[in-house]
């Protein structure tokens, strides 16, 4: 059973590990780079990024010790591993629980004679192994890459530092199987698990800058970061790491409970049994029937989530806002790279930096998630029965492409306007005009994504959200890091995000948005040549 | 459309997936009207053969042909006309039953509620509940639902009584003969002999890739075996089981007589009815084993 458990779970063991493994070769190496050979360049690079990190408090720890590798690594690697590593343990224990229920495989095994508690302890101890491993590679990788650049952790630290990684992974993984246990499918567990770190997260950013009081102190995040054992005088906080374990076994305690207590394939949360007489006729709403409303019909609930969802980060942010603004006025250094030497307002260029780039990702991964859904019409049967009504194959592609259209503006345009209302609330003055554009000129970027989707699930239908979802994260990072690390025009270009630019700082890009509109029409009509083309597959 | 050509006519039609997996060189024609069964063991090439009439796969050569029209080039229009049910049902998660006849009804149209509704109430099939909540068999009923509601010309119906009960099967023979009798065509696919013999004018069986055999259902009929074992209660009357036409003696040892029966069974069992018979067990023949006795015969 464990070697199942095992095996069900590496693939995200090779790709959690491979990425956090290049991340602490990579940014010791950039560190080496970039630093200086001298005290003084060391510590005005500290400087710089220590100011520069105050604006990334919502996502990153507060950055210290900079003119140290230790302390970058800190800040920069080891701050941002959580995120990565809680995004692994919502995939595991939702796969875990939901998923191998969709696939039918916990009845298998049930019916093989494993008990329930046997199956839920194979997993988590087959998760535990793995994310131990993954931590352990990470840890050696990171401690590689810093003796390569001259500068070598202490082991102590650093294996330390992996203790606590450990701990804040198992924690998230525990309260993803306890927060699965009321979901009914694997889709609806991730959603709900998501919005649940999602909160811990930000709850943990907003700790960070004293946004949201003590209660946000119960974030694992942020307990997670009570040990930094790689700065001088840092170490592994025991309290916060038992707080870590205690959450972790809890969470697995009651999840097991409501495991044992279920039905298979049922939420613990039983719905009341209605009697309702049988009906006999097919749904009057004309939304199923009229083209492109029929599949913003089909995912209403998932539009109306992601639209809370985005809503949610975008008042989020917008309270930090004034915070960071504040900041910013006083520290000339900030207002330079924010305004990147344009004339432009600060509030509204500093709106455009966090929001834009922020708001870029999530609504990249909404993107990714409709092309994901495209795979699943095709490999659950669904494309097979659409395409046995007489309806031309182009004619699916370009519904796809009109619904995600449709769907991100209905999303964009409710946190949108959830961030105007929050900034206006704060009094940053904002021009909601040019705001408004910036935030129509997200949905071509959003559109894009789809089309360089729709291509890729004609070709590889399977690695189709991966590669997407590389081309996602790695656009948004070459945006971050770029002017923290002054990467030439040739890499930042790379960013997809780049075609967005910065619209309330420097206008509208229009030569990007030509480009989004080609990426639009050539991914589209490329997918559909493809469709029309090849073997419909299950 | 033309309505001289058959209702399904393929030519060399080859689908090769390699390592001899696929269909290879189908001649096959299905005249207007009739129920022809497509039989065969799993992996034969059934499927991937209606898929093609379907176009969901290119074929690697050969062509086919649906009510005069090309399956690939014409696939749109003729979808007006056919109704379809796959193989491996699709999954509509959380959707309720009546969204889903709503959808593709709505993708179709065309579609009359009141044939909605009847071949609904006739299969007893609750819509209001959602798709995840439904049995096997329910699925498989709203599977029927989609591909009758339309009234098509051409049914073309993968193993469509799979996970139906047998009230159920029943209510689909029905549904089958009043299409039949409306001038329908039905070409269905199916490891049911019984339901073959029921409901198919003629049945071609799929080997391996390769169409094997086709024949009219009357001689299929006549070329079914079936090994009957019988124990008598004192010696068995031999020779008057040899001298009946159609029974082949396989084993006789003691009390026990062990035959192979071809056709009608109860010229056997008149004869043995005086004989004291104590135990008398059937063992139906394979389907593969049952056709291709014919042709072998």
């Amino acid at each position: 059973m464990l070697r199942i458990a095992l095996r069900q779970g590496r693939a995200g063991f090779i790709a959690a590990t491979a990425i956090a493994a290049f991340n602490g070769i990579a940014q010791s190496l950039a560190y080496d780079a970039i630093v200086g050979d001298t005290p003084a360049s060391r510590a005005a690079f500290a400087a710089q990024i220590e100011l520069l990190g105050r604006q990334l408090t919502f996502l990153l720890p507060v950055p210290v010790q900079i003119e140290t590798l230790a302390g970058f690594l800190d800040w920069r690697h080891f701050g941002a591993l959580p995120l990565m590593y809680g995004v692994w343990a919502l995939l595991a224990s939702t796969g875990a629980t939901r998923g191998d229920e969709d696939r039918g495989y916990v009845e298998q095994w049930l019916a093989a004679g494993v008990s329930r508690a046997r199956y839920l302890r194979a997993r988590v101890g087959g998760f535990a192994i793995l994310a131990s491993s993954s931590v352990a590679v990470t840890v050696a990788a990171t401690m590689a890459g810093a003796a390569l650049s001259g500068e070598p952790l202490p082991p102590g630290a650093v294996v330390a530092q992996g203790v606590a990684l450990v701990a804040l992974t198992l924690c998230c993984f525990a309260i993803g199987l306890l927060v699965s246990q009321l979901a009914v499918t694997r889709r609806g567990a991730a959603g709900l698990v998501a919005l649940v770190l999602g909160i811990l997260f930000l709850a943990a950013g907003g700790a960070r800058s004293g946004a949201f009081g003590t209660a946000a102190q119960v974030s694992p995040f942020w307990l997670y970061e009570r040990s930094r054992p790689l700065l001088a005088g840092g170490s592994l906080d025991a309290p916060s790491l038992m707080w870590l374990g205690s959450i972790a076994l809890l969470g697995t305690a009651a999840a097991a409970v409501l495991f044992r207590r279920r039905d298979l394939g049922a939420s613990a949360i039983r719905p009341r049994i209605r009697s309702a007489r049988p009906s006999f006729v097919p749904a009057g709403r004309s939304a199923l029937r009229a083209p492109v409303l029929r599949a913003l019909d089909r995912q209403a609930t998932g539009l109306l989530s992601w639209a809370a969802g985005l809503a949610l980060l975008a008042f989020f942010l917008g309270s930090l806002l004034p915070t960071m603004i504040r900041v910013a006025k006083e520290v000339p250094l900030i207002q330079l790279m924010v305004l990147r030497g344009a004339a432009g307002d600060l509030e509204g260029a500093f709106v455009g930096s966090v929001w834009g780039n922020t708001a870029l990702l999530v609504l990249s991964s909404f993107a990714i998630a409709q092309v994901s859904g495209w795979a699943a019409d095709e490999s659950e049967g669904r494309l097979e029965m659409t395409l046995a009504a007489p309806l031309p194959r182009w004619r699916v592609v370009l519904e796809r492409a009109v619904a995600l259209a449709a769907g991100a503006v209905l999303v964009v345009a409710v946190a949108s306007l959830t961030l105007a209302v929050v900034t206006r609330w704060h009094g940053i003055p904002l021009d909601l005009l040019e705001f408004a554009g910036a935030s129509v000129l997200l949905v071509p970027l959003v559109v894009a994504f789809g089309a360089i989707g729709a291509v890729l699930i004609g070709w590889r239908p399977r690695a189709a959200v991966w590669i997407l979802g590389v081309v996602a994260v790695a656009s948004y990072f070459i945006q971050q890091l770029a002017p923290m690390f002054r990467f030439p025009d040739l890499v930042r270009n790379l960013s997809l995000f780049e075609l967005y630019g910065s619209p309330l700082l420097l206008g509208p890009n229009w030569a990007g948005l030509a480009a989004q509109l080609a990426i639009i029409i050539g991914g589209f009509g490329l997918a559909a040549v493809s469709l029309s083309r090849r073997d419909i597959t299950r | 459309m033309r309505a001289d050509r058959p209702a399904i006519q393929t030519h060399g039609l080859t689908k090769d997936y390699g390592n001899g997996r696929g269909i290879f060189d189908l001649d096959l024609a299905v005249d207007r009207s009739e129920v022809f069964g497509f039989l065969g063991p799993n992996g034969a090439g059934k499927s991937t053969t209606i898929r093609q009439l379907m176009g969901l796969a290119r074929p690697t050569r050969g062509s086919a042909e649906i009510l005069g029209l090309d399956c690939q080039r014409d696939s749109v229009e003729l979808k007006r006309h056919i109704g379809y049910l796959p193989g491996e049902l699709p999954q509509f998660g959380g959707w309720k039953g009546s969204e889903v006849v709503a959808y593709l009804a709505g993708l179709r149209g065309r579609v009359e509620p009141g044939d909605v509704r009847r071949i609904v109430e006739r299969f007893e099939l609750d819509l209001g509940r959602t798709y995840r909540d439904y049995s096997r068999g329910n699925k498989q009923k709203l599977a029927l639902v989609v591909a009758f509601m339309h009234r098509p010309e051409l049914l073309i119906l993968d193993e469509p009584t799979s996970g139906l009960d047998p009230l159920n099967q029943q209510q689909f023979h029905d549904l089958v003969r009043e299409t039949t009798d409306r001038g329908a065509t039905v070409f269905l696919s199916s490891h049911v002999l019984s339901e073959v013999e029921h409901l198919c004018d003629r049945a071609g069986i799929v080997r391996d890739g390769r169409l094997v055999a086709l024949a009219p259902l009357p001689e299929l009929r006549a070329a079914k075996e079936r090994e009957v074992e019988i124990t008598f209660a004192a010696p068995p009357p031999l020779e008057r089981i040899r001298a009946l036409e159609g029974i082949t003696v396989l084993d006789a040892s003691g009390q026990q007589v062990r035959c192979r029966v071809r056709g009608a069974i109860a010229p056997l069992l008149a004869t043995i009815s005086d004989a004291g018979v104590v135990d008398l067990v059937t063992r139906e023949p394979s389907l593969e084993d049952a056709f291709l006795s014919f042709y072998s015969a």
